[in-house]
């Protein structure tokens, strides 16, 4: 009897394979390998039989292509070796073959070959070969700085720098590199604050901090610290925002930057104690155990004796606030033995007195927990975003990055795997620039939910065909980052309708955490009604404080349509914490078509 | 009753009954007018207290213990007409005791003798319990209530026992449970409040008039902040430590009626020499007439023109860059600087940059200095040199060409601000340029050789007072001495400024 569905089409694909129909075959498992929730056995079965129908067709490209997949090296090397398609970038292939191997040199090598000098660097970095990194780079610097735009270009510096000084780390050519990096870097991350796109701000303090760590810079380790604090704080990453916090703090007390380290974590405890997390006592107490250090620091190299008693009274008012009488009466003690003149002696040791029969806190207060730390916080951007610009939005070379690298999930290397043969399959039959074919492409790339799709589809819109753009928007509502709100907003000023619509389709999609404050700004910025009722929709489904506080705000000074879009929002947010602010407001508030709406809300949070 | 009936419900009325409480007496009429000032400035910075308690605090602060001061105790009539709870006169034994550790505190004492403002007096009781009340399960229900009035007429003859009867007290007992229990934090808080930041307000006159008083018209967020912050109180320490040198110069001031320079007005007053000739047409009778009356007119002449329109112009760092000591020593620096330079009669702006040039701060020779904004001023943004100083070329460009106006430009930075030497050299085409350069980690910046004149501070003059002291001094001293003053009158001088030692890079 014939089986249907899944299983139905993988027997076909067999009996056609069976029956030498290998074209047919082929047809029949690329439709198959879309298929993304297979178990893995079973699609890498399919994918051996798709590497034999590809064979006997002749197609060396889809062969490497699928065995890079399946980790064959040799094989898809091999393959890539014996190509005659034309159009395909064999070197470009192999390398990426080579890179999956972490074969860093011979990957350095090829890229080279294919004209990527940037993804040469980087492999030559990856090698660890200091003596050719830095000629690699210079070399960028010399050819391509002028090309670039200045973001890429402070990244092509900060990367010769970085690689310079490891040849010498007195070198002047470093040094000037890393100060024309800086400089771009300042000016760029500024034009980004400005027009809203805080997250490639992000990047810019990103990689001052780093510059900061590599050389021992206070000055660039702060700035980078606090301003990446400020935008995380700003897209509401709490548990983000502790860690570069904490971070920040075990740097500055390696570099003895003892009242820096303090005065961070009292910010800690504000911000922790501000966003209703438990760990504030924690930062407090750490906070004038840093002071304590700071004092003693001062104490040895003969600081001010009022440094040190400034920096011991901070401590007293970090235990005292968390209740650690006990130690506010030790600081008082110490204070009294400071030379600090008879008055103030007598005055510390008569507040110590007070304190006498006090005790310290009955529970160690608890710190932000080692699971709640992402491992990849610090991405190695000013490599990232520089191979991202050499691909420059090619979707074929963002899947070949993809396909073979494990640190994707198999799903979205799935995904890339057809993207590939999409393109083979369009360049063999001579349809790639057909808008068919990129619409298809457009589709596949949102699915692929990867931050590396939207370079791609952001190339995809500079389309000058309406069907094309309209499909990379619509695109977007499967890709959760706040890049995504760029050519979001270039959408909804689009001249054509469809691409308007298409974007409204994409705010939809788009709720996640950090979306809440583009999708907020869009709604302040929007007049129209459609684009305002889609972003409260997807803030809503939010569903954290900020924006519940949002939707009552729009619930309060709106009417008509807009009034009821925030209040069916805030009918499906499923979280308690609004309930105390819900309450607060329909306490207040004067339009009893209002109270009646936020009453009811209450009763259903109740 | 001053409270008219139809408030008996107010908020007005709720906080007037909490006085039942009261523990602190004066026979100051004032006093409950000061302490609405009080509770409103508290309101202002986010601290909603019942007024029982601003009042005791606040009298404690601001007055004298004793013979026309205050004297602690309760108000027993008025309790035994409430009869509170067993509970919570265990909770009103705890707050007298509070009242008392806080009136034997030597911090106490000494802030009644600095007769501080209303408003000062507002932010340190926010700074006193503001943590205390931060940390109050039920503040959310005190919020949002409209300021008291200060007439004493509505705070006179009150039967606060009266009032108390009228509102659910509930609020009322848990915050004093919760202050009780906090106590020993509240009396550590007022421990803790610096005096030398205080007084460091008041050195420097604020607002118009120039009052006596501390802590004239004042923005309370930036005193709060500055009250708040262990390093804006290393820096009064390090300002107050760097002022007694720098006051003992005098200024000059006024308009000279001698014969040197042009003519610049007439006056009634003046030397035969520079008598408006066309008096001495007069007939006899009238011109001696004129000159017994003070009527004859003289030629008033300009006094140093160029000294008159000097402007410095002192900017300082406040990037995340600047974190820690840099920002100590900077902005002590930078406040003992203002004041030398207000001393000597000069006009002085001062504004901090990060990746934005911020307000202008403009100092006349009345030498208004916005301490609490110089000690608490935070940086919002990253930085961006180029904007910065490519902007300041431009409004030096214009108040040269304008105005006419020498300039000398004291940029306080750090050893990663990296000016590109373009820029530099514009800005040297319309002002004298200082660099003084905080702790730098590695070589200097470029552009700091190009300088008129630049001043490096390393880590081992900065963490020792003397030294710490003495290249301050050194530093208010060098910017202040004739030869610059020579030195930023003209151009042709500058050269041979740059001869000078540049800075000894200490």
């Amino acid at each position: 009897m014939a089986r249907g569905g899944i299983e139905g089409s993988s027997d076909q694909a067999l009996g056609l394979m069976q029956a030498g129909r290998w074209s047919d075959a082929e047809r029949v498992y690329r439709e198959l390998i879309g298929q993304m929730h297979v178990i893995n056995y079973e699609y890498d079965d399919w994918l051996r039989n798709l590497v034999e129908v590809y064979k006997q067709l002749g197609r060396s490209y889809e062969t490497a292509v699928v065995q890079l997949y399946l980790h064959y090296f040799d094989l898809a090397k091999a393959a890539l070796r014996g190509t005659q398609q034309g159009g395909v970038d064999q070197p470009a292939m192999l390398a990426r073959v080579a890179e999956t191997e972490k074969r860093w040199t011979e990957a350095a090598e090829l890229f080279a070959k294919a004209k990527l000098p940037m993804h040469a660097a980087v492999a030559l970095e990856r090698a660890e070969l200091k003596d050719q990194t830095a000629p690699a780079w210079l070399s960028i610097v010399q050819a391509e700085a002028s090309k670039l735009r200045p973001y890429e270009a402070a990244l092509v510096h900060f990367n010769y720098g970085m690689a310079a000084a490891k040849l010498d780390v007195k070198s002047d050519e470093a040094r000037r590199a890393l100060i024309e990096s800086q400089r771009k870097l300042e000016q760029v991350a500024d034009d980004f604050e400005t027009s809203g796109e805080y997250e490639r701000a992000f990047d810019c303090f990103q990689i001052l901090l780093r510059l900061g760590k590599e050389s021992g810079q206070f000055e660039n380790l702060a700035e980078g610290y606090v301003n990446c604090i400020r935008v995380l704080a700003s897209d509401n990453l709490k548990f983000y925002v502790l860690q570069y916090y904490e971070d920040f703090v075990r740097l500055a007390l390696e570099r003895d930057e003892y009242q820096a380290a303090a005065t961070v974590l009292q910010e800690a405890a504000a911000y922790s104690a501000r966003v209703s997390l438990p760990y504030d006592r924690h930062y407090q107490t750490k906070a004038a155990k840093a002071w304590l250090r700071s004092a003693e620091n001062s104490a040895t190299v003969g600081a001010p004796p009022q440094m040190i008693e400034n920096a011991m009274l901070a401590a007293a008012s970090q235990f005292s606030a968390v209740g650690d009488y006990s130690s506010v009466r030790q600081v008082f003690d110490r204070l009294a033995s400071l030379e600090l003149g008879d008055r103030s002696k007598k005055r510390y040791a008569a507040i110590a007195s007070k304190f006498v029969s006090m005790q310290g806190p009955a529970l160690e207060a608890p710190g932000l927990p080692d699971y709640l730390k992402q491992q990849q916080a610090y991405a190695d951007i000013w490599f990232a975003d520089l191979l991202e610009w050499e691909m420059q939005g090619d979707p074929a070379a963002v899947a070949s990055s993809i396909v073979g690298d494990l640190r994707y999930p198999n799903g979205i290397r799935r995904r890339a795997l057809v993207i590939l043969l999409t393109i083979a399959q369009a360049n063999r039959s001579q349809s790639r620039t057909d808008a068919a074919v990129e619409i298809r492409l457009a589709e596949l790339l949102g699915e692929l939910q990867s931050y590396a799709a939207l370079a791609p589809l952001e190339k995809l819109f500079a389309s000058t065909e309406p069907s094309i753009r309209r499909a990379a928007v619509k695109s977007l509502r499967y890709l959760y980052f706040k890049r995504s709100f760029v050519m979001l907003r270039k959408a909804l000023a689009d001249d054509d309708e469809a691409v308007r619509s298409a974007a409204v389709v994409a705010i939809g999609g788009l709720h996640f955490p950090h979306a809440f404050n583009p999708l907020s700004r869009l709604f302040r910025e929007s007049t129209d009604e459609r684009v305002r009722r889609a972003c409260l929709e997807s803030i809503g489904k939010i569903a954290s404080i900020e924006a519940a506080e949002f939707l009552i705000g729009v619930l309060r000074q709106t009417e008509g349509p807009l009034r009821d879009a925030a209040f069916t929002a805030l009918r499906g947010i499923d979280n308690a914490d609004a309930l105390p602010i819900l309450r607060q407001y329909a306490e207040v508030e004067h339009n009893q078509a209002v109270r009646d709406m936020l009453a009811q809300l209450v009763r259903r949070y109740s | 009753m001053p409270i008219p009936v139809e408030q008996r419900r107010s908020p007005l009325a709720r906080q007037v009954s909490s006085m039942v409480l009261s523990h602190v007496q004066t026979d100051a009429p004032m006093a409950m007018v000061r302490a609405a000032a009080w509770h409103n400035a508290l309101a202002r910075t986010g601290v909603s207290l019942p007024l029982f308690i601003v009042h005791d605090l606040g009298v404690i602060l601001s007055m004298s213990r004793g013979a026309g001061g205050y004297e602690l105790g309760p108000r027993t009539v008025q309790l035994q007409r409430i009869a509170p709870a067993p509970a919570a006169r265990g909770h009103i034994d705890g707050y007298r005791r509070l009242l008392q550790n806080i009136s034997e505190s030597d911090i106490a004492e000494r802030l009644s003798g600095m007769r501080l403002r209303d408003e000062l007096i507002g932010v340190l009781l926010a700074r006193v319990v503001g943590d205390t009340y931060n940390r109050w399960r039920d503040k959310s229900r005190t919020g949002g209530q409209a300021a008291m009035p200060l007439d004493l007429e509505v705070f006179s003859d009150i039967d606060y026992a009266g009032h108390f009867a009228d509102f659910d007290q509930r609020p009322l007992w848990s915050f004093l449970e919760h202050v009780v229990n906090q106590a020993m934090n509240v009396y550590t808080q007022v421990e803790l409040i610096d005096l030398d930041t205080v007084r460091l307000l008041g050195m420097f006159k604020d607002g118009a008039g120039g009052q006596a008083a501390m802590g004239g018209t004042i923005d309370l967020v930036d005193l709060f902040a500055a009250l708040g912050s262990p390093e804006a109180h290393d820096v009064a320490n390090f300002s107050l430590d760097l002022l007694p040198s720098v006051l003992e110069t005098t200024r000059s001031a006024g308009a000279q009626t001698f014969a040197v320079d042009g003519y610049a007005s007439i006056e009634r007053r003046g030397n035969v020499d520079s008598m408006v000739l066309s008096e001495l047409a007069y007939p006899r009778e009238i011109f001696d007439q004129k000159v017994v009356d003070n009527e004859l007119l003289y030629y008033g002449r300009d006094k140093h023109r160029e000294d008159e329109r000097r402007l410095q112009y002192v900017i300082i760092d406040a990037s995340a860059s600047m974190r820690g000591q840099r920002q100590v020593f900077a902005r002590g620096l930078a406040l003992a600087l203002i004041k030398k330079l207000t001393l000597k009669g000069d006009e002085i702006w001062l504004r901090f940059f990060d990746s934005r040039l911020h307000e202008t701060m403009k100092m006349g020779r009345s030498g208004q200095v916005p301490v609490p904004y110089v000690l608490s001023f935070r940086s919002e943004r990253g930085r961006n040199y180029g904007r910065v100083f490519r902007q300041l070329s431009g409004e030096l460009g214009r108040l040269r060409a304008d105005q006419k106006r020498n300039v000398v430009l004291y940029i306080i930075t750090h050893g990663q601000c990296h000016i590109e030497p373009e820029i530099i050299t514009q800005l040297k085409a319309h002002a004298f340029l200082y660099g003084i350069v905080v702790l730098p980690t590695g070589p200097l910046p470029e552009f700091v050789s190009m300088l008129d004149r630049q001043q490096i501070v390393e880590a081992a003059t900065i963490s020792n007072r003397n030294a710490r002291q003495r290249r301050a001094l050194d530093i208010v001293g060098d910017v202040t001495n004739d030869k610059q003053s020579a030195a930023t009158s003209a151009n042709v001088s500058r050269a041979g400024m740059k001869a000078a030692p540049a800075g000894d890079g200490i």
